[in-house]
């Protein structure tokens, strides 16, 4: 079975924000990352459309302040292709 | 120790496995991997490379320092953009300055430095488009003289890509008002006023947009949004983009191309199929190896060197080479030659020794996964490529590897295959000669000494580039650097260039010197390792003694630098009468009276020629 939404998504966040794989929750935010700012956000948008071959709008990317939220966001796309 | 030697090892792993897919993930765990090393962990060379920008560049950095641990340097970037710019080149309390950096990529865009030339041209009409195209063309000279003013660093410029959908559309290139001739007007301009300073150059963003494809490379979406105006794969291919010229400044360009045959040069097995079952010429797959052949006729035409390593008979092989109609490639393209049934491991450590060499300057094609693979294991520092797949990609895949790039271009890179050629042949003779002393005589040398001049300035800064063996600082040059060091009178340079029988050497060598009240300093000193073990250093260093004392000096001064690969180079003063005299930090001095002559070698002529410094 291919690996999860979820799964693909904290891989990202910990590659690209550099925190242990397993400190990688549904709740980690930017307030919970101190090197979550905002260059790093962008960085992480980089990340996951490339990983995921997507493309957000830029009221999605604003509103990605959960991991969470980006899990939510995916699957919803996967369902819906 | 052993432990460190391990960890290192399963870094430099983990980074190749991250980066064979250079994804904006990787590359971001790569930098992070690389930015919390402590400083010298890795045995790598560290490289400061500042990011100046018009724009949000900061996504940049890390695709920069990941492209840079793959290739083995330990990049620190730092990025200074938006609306800052300006005042980080200008500012001396500037983070830009305080970086320190050893190489600045200025990245300005034309819509941020007049904005109507890009999105109001026709708006703006001829006489304003002239008026707006000569302030920006002296905005970027001045920015780029202003970053001369306070630093060094190599400094690479962006050049200006003309739009994709100009304003005349299909009319605009070819019109004299189009949008297409003003902006490449603009980069002629920025060209012309940047060739006079030193180490400034112009990276060609056309062509690296070219090669990603327009519509991969801009996010209109992220350019509104957070003026970033790249996508991942823009970056990537801008860090590739800067890694080939931070190889070159640091002398780290692939000088040997050692090909497999079977499956390589040509399809099939000539062994089996014989020379007139081979794919050559003819057919698909004939015609797309014709292809790659021409690839590297032209880089043997560049400086790099071509040599075959093949499990074959070598007559079945020579065969092909010598009389297949349709081989691009024959035998004088060819610097040394392996055919053979040995362990092309083994073959690859002779033909390092027989081109003089070392193997991080090899680069070897095969098609064969386990060769490669015993190769990539034997002898990691060859970069091995396996071509696999459809044939007609082996060309583009070799032409895409970026890492033969050279900063200068002369007659001496075109004929350097036929100077390692003849080299083979005098080892052929040293092989079949009894004593050394015969040999040396039999080859009847010519030594030719010349003070460094405006049209050996290049062949002297290439020299300070790639040598890496016999090199007693291991100083590296630009050609301007080069001429700046010679500006000041205190100081000479010399290059050397050597003939013998079998043919002419070209410039071997480069010595520098400077003299500080009685005493000259052996700044630099040189030979490439083909000239090497022929008592050419004797003469050499007598020439220089000579040159000291009749500059009036009474103590000359030898210096080495010990680096990874110039074990060669250790003894060379303490074996010509030079006594130890202490340390400078990681340099060794070695001192000798002027006034006591030093022996050329008997085996040597010798000529000094003085020309003027052009």
């Amino acid at each position: 079975m291919a690996e999860s939404v979820r799964n693909r998504v904290h891989n990202v966040v910990s590659s690209v924000l550099g925190i242990p794989r397993e400190r990688v929750l549904d709740d980690t935010s930017p307030d919970t990352v101190p090197t979550w700012d905002s260059m790093q956000h962008l960085q992480l948008v980089l990340a996951l459309e490339q990983e995921f071959g997507a493309q957000f709008l830029v009221e999605e990317i604003e509103a990605m302040q959960r991991v969470g939220v980006i899990v939510g966001l995916l699957e919803e796309r996967a369902q819906s292709r | 120790m052993q432990q460190a030697q391990t960890d290192t090892r399963q870094v430099m792993a983990e980074i190749a496995r991250l980066m064979a897919a250079p994804t904006a993930a990787a590359c971001a765990q790569v930098a992070r991997m690389v930015e919390g090393m402590v400083p010298g962990a890795l045995p790598w060379p560290e490289v400061r490379v500042a990011l100046l920008a018009s724009f949000t560049i900061d996504p940049v950095a890390p695709f920069v320092a990941a492209f840079g641990a793959a290739s083995g340097v330990t990049i620190r970037t730092y990025a200074a953009a938006g609306d800052q710019w300006p005042q980080e080149a200008i500012d001396p309390s500037s983070g830009l300055r305080a970086f320190q950096p050893d190489v600045i990529v200025v990245a300005l865009q034309l819509e941020d430095l007049a904005e109507p030339l890009v999105h109001g041209f026709l708006q703006l009409g001829p006489s304003g488009v002239q008026e707006q195209s000569n302030q920006t063309i002296a905005r970027v000279r001045d920015l780029v003289e202003s970053l001369r003013g306070w630093t060094p660093a190599k400094i690479l410029l962006h050049g200006f890509p003309p739009p994709v959908e100009p304003s005349l559309g299909i009319l605009d290139a070819q019109h004299e008002r189009g949008q297409t001739r003003a902006v490449r007007a603009i980069e002629q301009g920025v060209r012309e006023r940047i060739a006079a300073m030193r180490d400034v150059y112009l990276v060609d963003i056309e062509r690296v947009i070219a090669g990603v494809g327009y519509s991969r490379w801009q996010d209109a979406r992220l350019w509104t949004h957070a003026r970033i105006p790249y996508t991942a794969a823009a970056m990537a291919a801008l860090a590739h983009e800067y890694m080939r010229y931070l190889r070159a400044f640091a002398g780290r360009t692939r000088k040997v191309l050692v090909v497999d045959l079977d499956d390589t040069l040509w399809g099939g097995v000539v062994g089996e199929d014989g020379p007139a079952g081979i794919q050559l010429g003819t057919g698909y797959k004939g015609r797309a190896f014709v292809l790659l052949q021409r690839v590297l006729r032209e880089l043997t035409r560049r400086g790099v060197l071509l040599a075959v390593n093949s499990k074959n008979n070598a007559d079945d092989a020579l065969e092909v080479i010598d009389r297949h109609p349709s081989m691009v490639l024959r035998r004088d393209d060819f610097a040394a030659m392996r055919i053979n049934w040995q362990d092309k491991a083994t073959n690859l450590v002779e033909l390092s020794e027989e081109l003089g060499l070392a193997l991080d300057s090899f680069v070897y094609v095969d098609d064969n996964a386990a060769e490669c693979e015993r190769i990539r294991q034997a002898l990691p520092e060859v970069l091995t490529v396996q071509l696999s797949g459809d044939p007609v990609t082996f060309a583009e895949t070799v032409k895409g590897l970026g890492v033969f790039d050279s900063l200068s271009f002369g007659d001496e890179d075109r004929e350097r295959t036929a100077m390692y050629r003849d080299e083979s042949q005098r080892r052929e003779l040293r092989q079949s000669m009894g004593s050394l002393e015969d040999f040396y005589a039999s080859l009847q040398t010519e030594l030719e000494i010349e003070p460094i001049g405006g049209e050996t300035i290049p062949r002297a800064a290439e020299l300070t580039q790639r040598t890496n063996q016999f090199n007693l600082t291991t100083r590296r040059f630009t050609q301007d650097e080069l001429r700046e060091f010679l500006a000041r009178p205190d100081r000479d340079g010399f290059v050397f260039r050597l003939r013998d029988r079998f043919g002419d050497h070209g410039i071997i060598g480069v010595a520098l010197t400077e003299q500080q009240g009685t005493t000259m300093t052996i700044d630099t000193l040189l030979l490439s390792c083909r000239v090497l073990k022929r008592t050419v250093e004797d003469s050499v260093l007598a020439f220089l003694c000579d040159r000291a004392r009749s500059r009036g000096a009474q103590i000359v001064e030898g210096r080495f630098r010990p680096t990874r690969k110039n074990a060669l180079a250790a003894t060379l003063y303490e074996t010509h009468g030079f006594k130890r005299d202490g340390e400078l930090s990681d340099v060794q001095r070695f001192v000798r009276a002027a006034a006591d002559p030093l022996a050329a070698s008997p085996w040597i002529t010798s000529r000094v020629v003085e020309k003027q410094r052009g």
